[in-house]
C-alpha cells in the first residue's frame, strides 16, 4: 500500500514540476519584447494584418487561458509552426532528437564504462599511487572544457591523422558505422568531463561504504577484500551513483548542445541556436520546452532507481517491529 | 585456543596498544574492560587480524596454534565467519542496509560451507527462530532499517554464531540500546555461545556487562592494568584503573531528607503526535522545589518526547503550570524557568561559539549587559568547578567537563526547573560520578527541581525520590523510588526491572555457563 | 602545499584579469595585418593572431571577462541561494517545500537554455551569461544550504537556543549560518569553476560576450577554422580555461578538507 502511495507522490511531483517548468518558460516567452504576430509579419505590417492574426494565435486571450491551451498542445505534440522553416515544429524535433538523442546515450554509456572500473580501482587502493593518479586524472578531466577537448580532438584525428570526419553527419540513412563514425568524437568531447566527475564520485561513494561495519563484518565472514568491495560496498554505492548520472544530466543536455556546434551536427542544439539568431520563438519554445522536460524525467527516473536500490529510501513509510 | 602476545598497534603514527598479552580456553568468557580510548577495540581488530585503515600490528595472535597476523589473506578469510567471527557495536551501521537480513545471516554459509540453497533457507529459518526474531514477526526477508536496534543485534548474533565459531569477540554489542533489548541480547549471546561451544570476548565500558563473562581484562592506555576471575577484578581491583572504573560505576550519595518545597511544574493530560502516531498519550505528573524524579522505559517509550514537549520543544496538547500559573510552552517564562542538559555532550553546543557564548545564551531577551551576563557565566563556570574558560571553544573540553558546562548553562538563568535527558549515558564511569554528584548538589543546595531520563536503573535508585514508568506513550506507573523498585505493579515495570536484575546476576551465573553445554531449548 | 600552489595559480590569474581591465602589454583593439601569425618572440612571447593582436593580450583581457562572469554568477548564486535555502529550513514546513519544489524546477534549467531564451528576448551578451549562470547556480545553493541546515536545526544546540527563546530565523543566523558556511565556501569554488567553463561554452556559441569584447570562449570559437594553419591560437585559451578550472577546484578540495565541520567535532 505504502508502496503504491510513493509512486504516486513520485508521478505527482514530477508532473508539477513539468507544470513549472513549462509555466517557467511560457512566462519567458511572454514577456519577451516585441509581440510574437509583429516579428511574423514584419516591421511593415499594418495594426488590422497584426490584430487579426494576434487574434488567429489566440494572442488576444488572457494569460492563464494562453497557458491551458499551451500545455494541452504540448501534450499532444504541437509546438506549432516554424517560421524559418515553414514546418511544424514536432517535426524538426523528431529529425534532430535522431542525432543529440544517440549522442547523449553514446556518452553516458562511454562516462560510465570508463568512471566504474577507474573509480573502484582507486576506491580499492585508497591513499596510494594508483590512487593518487586517478584523482590527479579526474581533476585534469573535468578541469578541460569540452569545447576544447572537441577542438584538439579534430586536430589530431581529423586534421593530422586523417582517420575521422572533422565534423557533420552524414545521416541514419547512410549506415549504421559511418553514422556511428560521426558521432564517435563529439560523443568522446562530451563523455570526458562526466566520466570525470562520475570516477570521484564513484570512488567517494565506494570508499565512504568501505568504512562500514558492514563491510568489515562481511569481512569477519570470510570474504575477500575484493568480495566484500563488490557485494557489500558496490552495493551501497549505486544509490548515489545513479542519483549523481540524473544530477550531471542537465550539464549533459548543455554540453551536448555546445559540442553539435563543434562539430557542425544538425542536432537540437544546433535548432536551438538557429532558431535564437532568427528569433523564431516556436522553435526556440519547442526546442527548450523537450529539453528541460527531459532533464526532468531523466532526474526523476534516476532518482527512482536511485529509491529502489535502496531500501531505505524505498521506504516512505518504514513498518517498524516493536523491539 | 585463544594466545595473545605483545600486541602492538599503530596509528598515524602513535602506538595504540602496547603490548597486550592474555590467554583464552575454549569455551571460555572474558569481559575486555576500558575508558574510551583505551585500545579496546583496536585489540579486538587485532585479534581478528582485520585491520582498520591506516593501522599496522605488531606481535602474535595465536589462535589454535596458528599466528593470524602472519596469515596469508586467505587463509584468513578461511577461517573467519567459520571459527573466528565478530559482533560489531552499532546497530545501524553493522548490517548492510541494501540487503535482506536472511541473504546476510546466509552468507557465511555461502562462503563456508556446500549446503545447496534450499538448506541455507531452512538454516537460515532455524537461527532466526533459535535468536527469537521469528517470534518477534521479522523473517529472513526484512531489511536492517525495518527493525528495531535489539533486533538488529540479534541478526548479528545470528551471523556470528551461524556456523558455531570457537570464538566471537563482541564489540560493545549493546552499548547503543536500552536495557531491556541490551539485556535480551547479552542473554542471548551467551546462552547460544554456551550452547555451540563458542568462546566469547566482550568488549565494553560497563561493569554490568563485564560481570557476564568469567573473566575480565582491564585495559588503559593500550597496556593490559589487570587480568584475573572478573569477581576478584570487579570486588577487589589490584590496578588503579580498575579500581576507577569500579569506582565510577559505585555511586555514593550523601543523605538528604525528603523534599517537600512547593510544587513548581506540573503538567497535565499531555499528548504528543508525531507522524500519525500518538507518541505520549495524556501523560500528567507534578515536581515540587529540590525534588528528583526519574522518568524510565525502553526506548520508544515516549520519554523524551515528554520532556521536550513540556518545554515547547515539540508541539503538544495539555496544560502546564507553572507555580501554579497556567503558561504557554512556547513562552520566554516557561523556557527561563525549565531548562534542559542534553544528552550528547557533542552536539549540544555550537561548535564555532565559545563559552562565553554558549553559557550566557539563556540569558538572551534579558536586560542584563553583556558584561553582567558574563560575569554571571563565569560565576556558574567555578561553581561547576571551571573557572576562566569563556574565551575556549567546546572542543577543548572532555565529554564530562562539557556535560559540565552544560549544566552551567542550564543555570545561568536561575531556573527552577531542570531536565536532564540521558545527561551522563555518553560518559565513562569515572566522568559520569562527577556530573552526578553536581546534579545532587544542585537539588540539595540549590532546591532545583531535577526531572531525569535515564536507562540506568541503578542510577535511578541513588538519585531519584520518585519514580515515573512510561511504556508505549503512557505513563504506566508511578510513585517513590524505594516502593516502586520493591513492589513494582505495571508489567513493563517489572520488565524493566527484570532485565536491571540481569545485569547484577554477577559472575557466579557467568560461572556455571562458562563450562557447561546446556540448552536453554532443550 | 596543495593550498598555497592552487591558492598560487589563483592570485596570479585574478590580478592579471584585474589588470588587463586597465592595462594589456598591446592593444587589442586594432588591427595590425603586418603582425598576424607572429611566433612567439621578445615583442609577442605568446605569437599573435589572424588579425596580428597579441595572444598573451587577448589571453589577459579574455580572462577579465570570464574570470568576472564567474564570479559574479557565483556570486548570485551564493547569495540568492543559500539566503533561500537556509530561510527555507527555518520557516519550515510549507517554506522549506516551497523552496525545495521551485528549486528542483529551475535545477532543470540548464545555464545554456536560459541563455538561449534570455538572448532571444534581450540579445546576447556577458550580462545574460552573468545572469543565465547565476540563475542556475541560485537552486544549487538552495539545496545544498537547506540540506546541510536541517541537520543543524535538529541538533542539541539549537534547542538549548530556542530554549533561551531564541527564533528560528535568529537560530538561522547565529547557529547554522556559521556552521555550513564552510560546506558553501566550499561549494561555490566547485561552482566558479563550473562557471568558468559554462560561460567558455556560452561564448563559444555565441550567446555570451560580444565582439569586440574578448573572451576564452570566443578566442576558441574564432580559433575553430584556423586549426588546421594555427593549432597555438586554440591551445592557450584552452590552456587558461583548464589551469584555471583545475586551480579553483584544488583550492576548493583544499577548503573541504580543512573546513570539515567534522574536524571540529572530532577535535
Amino acid at each position: 500500500m505504502w508502496r503504491l502511495k510513493a509512486f504516486l507522490k513520485r508521478v505527482g511531483v514530477l508532473a508539477a514540476t513539468l507544470i513549472g517548468a513549462s509555466l517557467l518558460i511560457f512566462l519567458a516567452m511572454n514577456v519577451l519584447p516585441g509581440d510574437p504576430a509583429e516579428v511574423l509579419l514584419g516591421m511593415n505590417a499594418s495594426p488590422e494584418a497584426i490584430a487579426s492574426l494576434r487574434a488567429e494565435m489566440g494572442l488576444d486571450r488572457s494569460l492563464p487561458l494562453q497557458f491551458a491551451d499551451f500545455v494541452g498542445r504540448a501534450l499532444v505534440g504541437d509546438f506549432g509552426v516554424s517560421a524559418t522553416y515553414g514546418v511544424p515544429v514536432i517535426d524538426l524535433l523528431a529529425e534532430r532528437a535522431s542525432v543529440s538523442v544517440p549522442l547523449a546515450v553514446l556518452s553516458v554509456v562511454l562516462s560510465v564504462m570508463f568512471a566504474l572500473p577507474a573509480g573502484l580501482y582507486a576506491a580499492t587502493r585508497r591513499g596510494r599511487p594508483a590512487d593518487r593518479a586517478v584523482e590527479i586524472g579526474a581533476q585534469v578531466g573535468l578541469s578541460i572544457p569540452n569545447v576544447w577537448l572537441g577542438l584538439m580532438l579534430v586536430f589530431v584525428f581529423a586534421v593530422t591523422l586523417k582517420i575521422a570526419p572533422a565534423g557533420g553527419f552524414p545521416g541514419w540513412g547512410a549506415g549504421v558505422l559511418p553514422a556511428l563514425g560521426a558521432l564517435l568524437l563529439p560523443a568522446v568531447s562530451l563523455a570526458a568531463p562526466q566520466a570525470a566527475i562520475l570516477t570521484r564520485i564513484v570512488r567517494a561513494a565506494v570508499a565512504e561504504a568501505m568504512d562500514e561495519d558492514y563491510v568489515a563484518l562481511a569481512r569477519a565472514k570470510g570474504l575477500s577484500h575484493a568480495q566484500a568491495v563488490r557485494r557489500h560496498a558496490l552495493a551501497n554505492a549505486w544509490s548515489p551513483i545513479v542519483t549523481i548520472i540524473g544530477l550531471q544530466f542537465g550539464f549533459l543536455v548543455a554540453g551536448a548542445i555546445v559540442i553539435e556546434t563543434v562539430f557542425s551536427l544538425p542536432g537540437l542544439g544546433r535548432l536551438l541556436f538557429q532558431g535564437v539568431a532568427q528569433r523564431d520563438l516556436a522553435v526556440v519554445q519547442g526546442v527548450v520546452l523537450v529539453l528541460v522536460a527531459t532533464v526532468i524525467v531523466v532526474n526523476s527516473l534516476c532518482d527512482a532507481v536511485a529509491d529502489w536500490r535502496d531500501p531505505r529510501r524505498r521506504a516512505a513509510i518504514p513498518p517498524l517491529a516493536s523491539p | 585456543m585463544l594466545e595473545v602476545e605483545g600486541l602492538r598497534a599503530w596509528a598515524s603514527g602513535q602506538q595504540r596498544l602496547r603490548g597486550v598479552s592474555f590467554p583464552l580456553a575454549e569455551y571460555d568468557s572474558l569481559a575486555m574492560l576500558g575508558a574510551s580510548g583505551s585500545g579496546k577495540s583496536l585489540t579486538a581488530r587485532g585479534i581478528l587480524g582485520l585491520p582498520p585503515r591506516g593501522v599496522r600490528y605488531d606481535g602474535t595472535v595465536l589462535f589454535q596454534g596458528q599466528n593470524l597476523l602472519a596469515m596469508p589473506a586467505k587463509q584468513l578469510s578461511a577461517l573467519h565467519g567459520k571459527a573466528l567471527s565478530m559482533i560489531f557495536q552499532e546497530p545501524s551501521t553493522a548490517l548492510n542496509p541494501v540487503m535482506r537480513i536472511g541473504d546476510q545471516i546466509a552468507e557465511p554459509l555461502t562462503i563456508h560451507t556446500k549446503l545447496s540453497n534450499q538448506e541455507q533457507r531452512r538454516r537460515v529459518v532455524e537461527l532466526l527462530d533459535k535468536t527469537g526474531l521469528t517470534a518477534a514477526g521479522v523473517g529472513p526477508k526484512r531489511f536492517p532499517h525495518e527493525l528495531s536496534g535489539g533486533q538488529r543485534q540479534r541478526v548479528a548474533v545470528a551471523i556470528a554464531l551461524a556456523l558455531s565459531p570457537a570464538l566471537v569477540i563482541a564489540d560493545e554489542p549493546t552499548s547503543a540500546l536500552d536495557a531491556v533489548s541490551a539485556a535480551m541480547v547479552l542473554d542471548l549471546l551467551f546462552e547460544l555461545a554456551a550452547e555451540v561451544g563458542t568462546a566469547v570476548i566482550i568488549i565494553t565500558h560497563d561493569i554490568d556487562v563485564a560481570r557476564r563473562a568469567r573473566q575480565t581484562l582491564v585495559l588503559s592506555e593500550g597496556n593490559v592494568a589487570e587480568l584475573g576471575p572478573t569477581r576478584s577484578v570487579l570486588t577487589a581491583p589490584k590496578s588503579e584503573p580498575a579500581a576507577l572504573l569500579v569506582a565510577g560505576a559505585a555511586l555514593t550519595l550523601p543523605s538528604r531528607e525528603r523534599q517537600a518545597g512547593k510544587m513548581v511544574l506540573s503538567a497535565e493530560r499531555i499528548t504528543v503526535a508525531r507522524g500519525g502516531a500518538h507518541v505520549v498519550r495524556e501523560a500528567s505528573f507534578a515536581i515540587r522545589a529540590g525534588e528528583r524524579l526519574a522518568l524510565v522505559g525502553r526506548s520508544g517509550s515516549g520519554k523524551t518526547s515528554l520532556s521536550r514537549a513540556i518545554v515547547g520543544l515539540l508541539p503538544m496538547s495539555g496544560r502546564v503550570t507553572l507555580s501554579g500559573k497556567p503558561v504557554v510552552p512556547t513562552s520566554p517564562v516557561l523556557r527561563r524557568a525549565v531548562q534542559m542538559v542534553f544528552q550528547d555532550p557533542v552536539t549540544s553546543f555550537n561548535p564555532r561559539h565559545n563559552i562565553g557564548q554558549i553559557v550566557t545564551e539563556p540569558l538572551f531577551g534579558t536586560q542584563m549587559a553583556k558584561k553582567e551576563r558574563l560575569a554571571r557565566a563565569d560565576t556558574l563556570l567555578a561553581q561547576v568547578g571551571l573557572p576562566g574558560v569563556l574565551e575556549r571553544k567546546p572542543h577543548e573540553f572532555s565529554g564530562g567537563q562539557r556535560q559540565r558546562i552544560a549544566i552551567a548553562r542550564a543555570l545561568v538563568a536561575s531556573p527552577r526547573v531542570l531536565i536532564a535527558d540521558e545527561a551522563v549515558s555518553a560518559l565513562d564511569a569515572a566522568l559520569r560520578a562527577e556530573v552526578i554528584a553536581l546534579l545532587d548538589e544542585l537539588t540539595r543546595v540549590e532546591h532545583i527541581a531535577l526531572v531525569f531520563i535515564a536507562h540506568d536503573l541503578s542510577l535511578v535508585r541513588h538519585l531519584a525520590d520518585r519514580v515515573l514508568v512510561m511504556d508505549a506513550g503512557r505513563i504506566v506507573e508511578a510513585g517513590a523510588t524505594e516502593t516502586v523498585f520493591a513492589r513494582p505493579q505495571a508489567s513493563e515495570t517489572k520488565a524493566l526491572l527484570a532485565a536491571g536484575d540481569r545485569h547484577q546476576r554477577g559472575s557466579n551465573g557467568a560461572l556455571e555457563r562458562g563450562g557447561h553445554h546446556y540448552s536453554v531449548w532443550s | 602545499m596543495r593550498l598555497w600552489w592552487s591558492a598560487l595559480v589563483l592570485a596570479v590569474l585574478l590580478i592579471g584579469a584585474l589588470v588587463a581591465a586597465f592595462w594589456t602589454p598591446h592593444a587589442i583593439d586594432g588591427v595590425a595585418i603586418a603582425n598576424r601569425f607572429a611566433s612567439p618572440s621578445r615583442q609577442f612571447p605568446l605569437g599573435t593572431d589572424q588579425y596580428g593582436r597579441d595572444t598573451l593580450s587577448m589571453l589577459m583581457a579574455g580572462g577579465a571577462t570570464s574570470l568576472g562572469v564567474a564570479a559574479a554568477a557565483t556570486i548570485i548564486g551564493v547569495g540568492a541561494g543559500s539566503v533561500l535555502g537556509l530561510m527555507g529550513v527555518a520557516f519550515g514546513g510549507l517554506g522549506d517545500g516551497a523552496v525545495m519544489r521551485i528549486s528542483d524546477v529551475v535545477f532543470a534549467f540548464p545555464a545554456l537554455i536560459v541563455a538561449a531564451l534570455l538572448a532571444t528576448a534581450f540579445g546576447p551578451g556577458s550580462i545574460n551569461a552573468v545572469i543565465a549562470i547565476g540563475i542556475f547556480n541560485i537552486p544549487v545553493f538552495a539545496r545544498l544550504s537547506a540540506a546541510s541546515a536541517r541537520r543543524y536545526f535538529q541538533l542539541e544546540f539549537a534547542d538549548a537556543a530556542r530554549l533561551a527563546g531564541k527564533s528560528e530565523v535568529r537560530i538561522a543566523a547565529e547557529h547554522v549560518a556559521p556552521n555550513i558556511a564552510p560546506i558553501i565556501a566550499t561549494q561555490a569554488a566547485t561552482q566558479f569553476a563550473v562557471a568558468i567553463l559554462a560561460e567558455a561554452g556560452l561564448s563559444y556559441v555565441g550567446l555570451g560576450a560580444q565582439p569586440p569584447q574578448v573572451s576564452w570562449g570566443r578566442m576558441l570559437a574564432e580559433s575553430q577554422t584556423l586549426v588546421p594553419i594555427a593549432p597555438q591560437l586554440a591551445i592557450w585559451p584552452g590552456i587558461a580555461i583548464t589551469i584555471s578550472v583545475f586551480a579553483v577546484t584544488a583550492f576548493g578540495e583544499t577548503l573541504r578538507v580543512r573546513l570539515d565541520p567534522r574536524r571540529t567535532f572530532e577535535a
